[in-house]
């Protein structure tokens, strides 16, 4: 059976917002995370579009030590999110950074973590797809959650002037 | 690089893939659109929706480009012959013609990166953009008027472009209370409109969208030309241009966008 395709669409100014907090030194973690807001709406044959319009800071003591990850946040970093999921039926976008060049792609670590947490998002806010979304330092991608099923976000549109499609 | 596009290989190096790429929707294929899907299909767009319900008259043929008087005879769509046109130029082209209104057809609309509007009434203009935001696609709008002033008929137009997050047609003066309430758009007979000044108007829209797509000249967010035909000016709103960068839109906050589950 073939997928409906689930694509993204952010702001590029949002996306600067996001480049920046993730770009902040962390006072012990290798690396930040953060959370995106998006609507959902829909396209044709079941298809789905993810429209991202807020940023969800991760503060610094939402953070707890773990050196086998570059980050790892605990329920204080995970509940805003969470709650944005419940109470607005938002979808949830999980964004870290990996600090190269070129298409990123998911690590052991991220593929093992994601598979852990991102179902959580399903069950709190089941009517939407929620995503994990990995920049690099000039390229994203992402996967999408919808019920049991994780897909590949295509095409991704940086909204903005120029407008970049990843697909 | 395809050797039909050689001569735009400034655009950038990957330009020909940027563009091969992009779904561009066109609404409305009068005057103004049929100017655009043609040059469309010239510069390598991938994807082209084009939407309009109406079929040639003979009252079209001193501007539809394309059209031909068998055309009218035979009622073709004007969506049809915006499509044979741009695949006689680039038959690789995925052309979709949709013969309806376009708020029939929503979720396709959704789909586009950007849209073009050559649409007659402010009202029209008003739901586009609106739909246009809600699914965070930069909207291109392309106006043309023929007035009374001073006794003698004038001829102005505008280009904008709406990028979301940014300021819209309302921010920019081009949608007003008044002017929606009125839905008056020209005195010189029913619906003036021209073929020269729709062609400028849509190829300044069309290089607004190449901009947007192709890294060859950074853009700007916001875009207003303003046209005014008896003396043969393009120029661009000074204010915008100058401080309007970075101002934002009241109107269309980004949390309303999308679907209301």
């Amino acid at each position: 059976m073939i997928q409906a395709a689930i694509g993204l669409r952010v702001p590029a100014g949002l996306l600067t917002q996001v480049r920046a907090d993730l770009e902040r030194r962390h006072p012990f973690a290798a690396e930040r995370i953060g959370f995106l807001k998006a609507r959902q709406a829909a396209l044709p044959e079941g298809g789905a579009l993810l429209l991202a319009f807020d940023y969800l800071v991760v503060p610094d003591e939402g953070y707890i030590r773990d050196r086998r990850v570059g980050a790892r946040i605990g329920d204080r970093g995970f509940r805003p999110a969470r709650q944005a999921a419940f109470s607005e039926a938002a979808s949830i976008l999980h964004v870290h950074l990996h600090p190269h060049l070129g298409r990123p792609e998911p690590s052991s670590v991220d593929r093992r973590e994601t598979a852990h947490f991102m179902p959580d998002f399903v069950n709190v806010a089941p009517a939407v797809a929620h995503a994990a979304v990995i920049l690099s330092l000039d390229s994203l991608s992402g996967w999408a959650w919808r019920g049991s099923n994780v897909q590949l976000l295509s095409p991704i549109t940086v909204v903005g002037a120029p407008l970049v499609k990843v697909l | 690089m395809r050797e039909e596009l050689v001569r735009q290989s400034f655009l950038g190096v990957d330009s020909d893939e940027i563009l091969a790429a992009a779904h561009v929707g066109i609404v409305g294929l009068g005057g103004g659109g049929s100017h655009v899907a043609q040059q469309f299909g010239h510069v390598g767009i991938g994807s082209l929706t084009l939407f309009d319900r109406d079929r040639a008259e003979a009252s079209n043929l001193n501007r539809l480009i394309g059209a031909t008087r068998l055309d009218v005879d035979v009622c073709a769509l004007k969506v049809d012959i915006a499509a044979r046109g741009i695949r006689s130029v680039n038959p690789a082209v995925r052309v979709r013609p949709i013969p309806g209104r376009w708020q029939d057809h929503a979720l396709v609309l959704r789909e586009c990166d950007v849209i073009v509007g050559c649409v007659d009434s402010f009202s029209e203009r008003w739901q586009l953009e609106a739909a246009a935001r809600a699914a965070l696609i930069p909207y291109i709008d392309i106006g043309m008027d023929v007035h009374q002033a001073a006794g003698r008929y004038a001829i102005s137009g505008q280009v904008a472009l709406s990028m979301p997050g940014h300021l819209c047609l309302r921010c920019m003066g081009i949608l007003t209370e008044a002017g929606l309430a009125r839905e008056q758009y020209g005195a010189a007979g029913e619906r003036p409109q021209v073929v020269w000044p729709n062609g400028l108007l849509a190829s300044a829209a069309v290089g607004v969208v190449m901009e947007l797509l192709t890294p060859w000249f950074p853009g700007p967010s916001s875009v207003l030309l303003r046209f005014e035909g008896n003396a043969q000016e393009l120029t661009s709103d000074r204010w915008l241009k100058e401080c309007g960068q970075q101002a934002t839109c009241s109107h269309y906050p980004l949390a309303e966008v999308g679907d209301r589950l």
